[in-house]
């Protein structure tokens, strides 16, 4: 095989499982096109080579001996650095916690292991999960591999970027707000955000608890299946996480490549907000995505949603009391080692009275179920852009802390926040590039639960339109 | 509580929550809080106060009661 980085997860997995690629060459592939576009791409804070390459020699060891293998086994990995590994350093992006080691481990990283995976290290993200960029003053701005000029999306901004690169397989990220959805429409892989209390949030950086999801990153439908597979889950651990199974989410995905494979699905489009001030190469973008769903069977529907921008106001409502109730120990004592911007939006939770917040957390069930009644009684799936314009440069959005930034950082936020507020799931799906050469994806939103479904169109529309575009590196 | 009511807090008022906090503020720093705190209230407002028995917990359940698996 000759480039092994271009393979799928799947494949990768498959051809470790049946002796064709040795783990220990998949991870030296990933290691050497890591030394050459780290210097670039800025996609990695800490590169753990040797624990790999151990790691890799143990999975080879167990393919030789026979022993059973998980479905991850040998394929290489990284994550956010905010997921806890006992004894090793975890930065969440930050000054704050540079040196930080915790003792104990993340349910979703224990998982991982379990299946196999060779964690390759940690990526960048924005500092504290706060930001949608890819800025980070610490440890350097993240850049996109289709045009290091332009940003990734954050806050997962090197999950997003490492996978575009074709550095690793997968990666974890979090979304609070669009954290996993944005990187991957803007660097032009696959993502989900699953329903709230879908994944374990034991061990991993805390920034809302009633908004943070932890999702997974990668370059096709499939292998975000089948690493949501893995690491979705009940946890005694974490009293959050929801105790109904989770099912096997590959399952039927080889039936989406069937031309009518989505008969019987009913897709909608809101009939307002997330299109309103839509750019209009990402309308022209979105359109023809849907063209491609109605193609292979679905049936697209208008449908009325209630009013989402609003709800996006009010989830600043939940998001920033929540973070400032963490941050306030650091915000009285190290003030100066958060980045400007991160300061200036948790000085906004400070400022909610506590009456306000409980009130906007009392909205939610009122909210969600007028969707569930309204929207989701007329459609399975929503189809909405993840962003509403092209992908901005770093410079259009490095506005710092300043009275630009809530209205900048608003503007990339607006289509994936209320689907935070309202716990639903969200797949991001990559569907073509604008004149700028920077990618844009379809946001497919479900049910509670029907990660399924997003998995099934969201895999449709990629056995008809063919594998994603790499960026040319 | 009337939009009005709910949405005249003065930045010299914000100032004081705040400080109250016992955070270090700049002079640059109470103004953009407060507009963002008048986007927060005016979209309670448009969004209709819940009423005494729209608990959080109703949230949740309906999260939980709907789709597949549910109950399981």
């Amino acid at each position: 095989m000759s480039d092994l980085t271009a393979l799928t997860l799947r494949d990768a997995a498959a051809a470790i499982a049946q002796g064709r690629v040795r783990a220990e060459a998949l991870t030296e592939a990933c290691l050497d096109r890591i030394e050459r576009l780290q210097p670039k791409l800025n996609c990695f804070i800490r590169v753990t080579a040797e624990a790999a390459r151990e790691r890799a020699r143990a999975a080879d060891m167990a393919v030789k001996a026979g022993r059973a293998l998980g479905p991850l086994h040998g394929v290489t990995l990284a994550h956010k650095d905010m997921f806890y590994r006992a004894g090793e350093v975890c930065s969440c992006g930050s000054k704050i916690r540079a040196d930080f080691v915790p003792d104990h481990t993340a349910t979703v990283l224990t998982r991982l292991d379990a299946a196999g995976a060779v964690e390759l290290g940690r990526l960048n993200m924005a500092e504290f999960a706060m930001g949608p960029t890819g800025h980070n003053e610490h440890f350097g701005r993240c850049r996109n591999p289709w045009n290091p000029d332009y940003i990734t999306g954050g806050s997962s901004s090197g999950s997003g970027a490492a996978l575009a690169a074709g550095l690793v397989f997968g990666a974890l990220g979090s979304d609070t707000g669009g954290s996993v959805r944005l990187p991957a429409a803007a660097c032009g892989i696959v993502g989900i955000k699953p329903t709230l209390g879908r994944v374990s949030r034991y061990g991993a950086m805390p920034l809302s608890h009633s908004l943070d999801c932890i999702g997974v990153l990668a370059r096709s439908v499939g292998d975000c299946a089948r690493l949501l597979s893995v690491i979705a889950a009940g946890d005694p651990q974490d009293g959050a996480s929801s105790r109904r199974p989770a099912p096997d989410y590959e399952r039927g995905l080889d039936e989406a490549a069937n031309p009518g494979a989505l008969a019987g699905v009913t897709i909608g489009v809101p009939d307002r907000y997330y299109f309103d001030g839509i750019d209009p190469e990402v309308a022209e973008l979105i359109g023809a995505s849907r063209a491609v769903l109605e193609k292979r069977g679905a049936k697209i529907v208008d449908v009325p949603v209630g009013d989402h921008g609003t709800i996006n106001d009010l989830s600043n409502g939940v998001l920033w009391p929540e973070a400032a109730a963490l941050h306030l120990p650091w915000l009285r004592e190290r003030a100066q080692d958060y980045a400007k911007q991160s300061r200036a939006r948790l000085l906004v939770g400070l400022g909610v009275p506590a009456t306000l917040y409980n009130e906007a957390v009392r909205m939610r069930g009122n909210l969600l179920d007028e969707l569930l009644r309204g929207a989701f009684s007329r459609c399975d799936v929503l189809h909405v852009p993840v962003l509403k314009r092209p992908v901005p440069t770093a410079a259009e959005t490095d506005v710092g802390g300043g009275a630009a930034m809530q209205e900048v950082l608003g503007q990339i936020v607006a289509n994936t926040r209320p689907f935070n507020y309202l716990g639903l799931p969200g797949l991001s799906v990559p569907i073509g590039v604008t004149r700028n050469g920077l990618p844009q994806a379809m946001q497919l939103v479900g049910r509670p639960y029907r990660e399924d479904l997003l998995f099934r169109v969201g895999a449709a529309y990629e056995a008809a339109t063919g594998p994603a575009a790499r960026p040319p590196l | 509580m009337s939009a009005k009511a709910r949405n005249d807090i003065s930045e010299a008022a914000m100032a004081a929550v705040l400080a109250a906090s016992g955070v270090a503020l700049n002079t640059d720093d109470v103004g953009p809080v407060a507009r963002s705190l008048a986007r927060i209230e005016r979209a309670a407002v448009l969004l209709g106060s819940p009423s005494f028995d729209d608990t959080n917990e109703r949230f949740y359940r309906l999260l939980e009661d709907d789709g597949p698996g549910a109950g399981a």
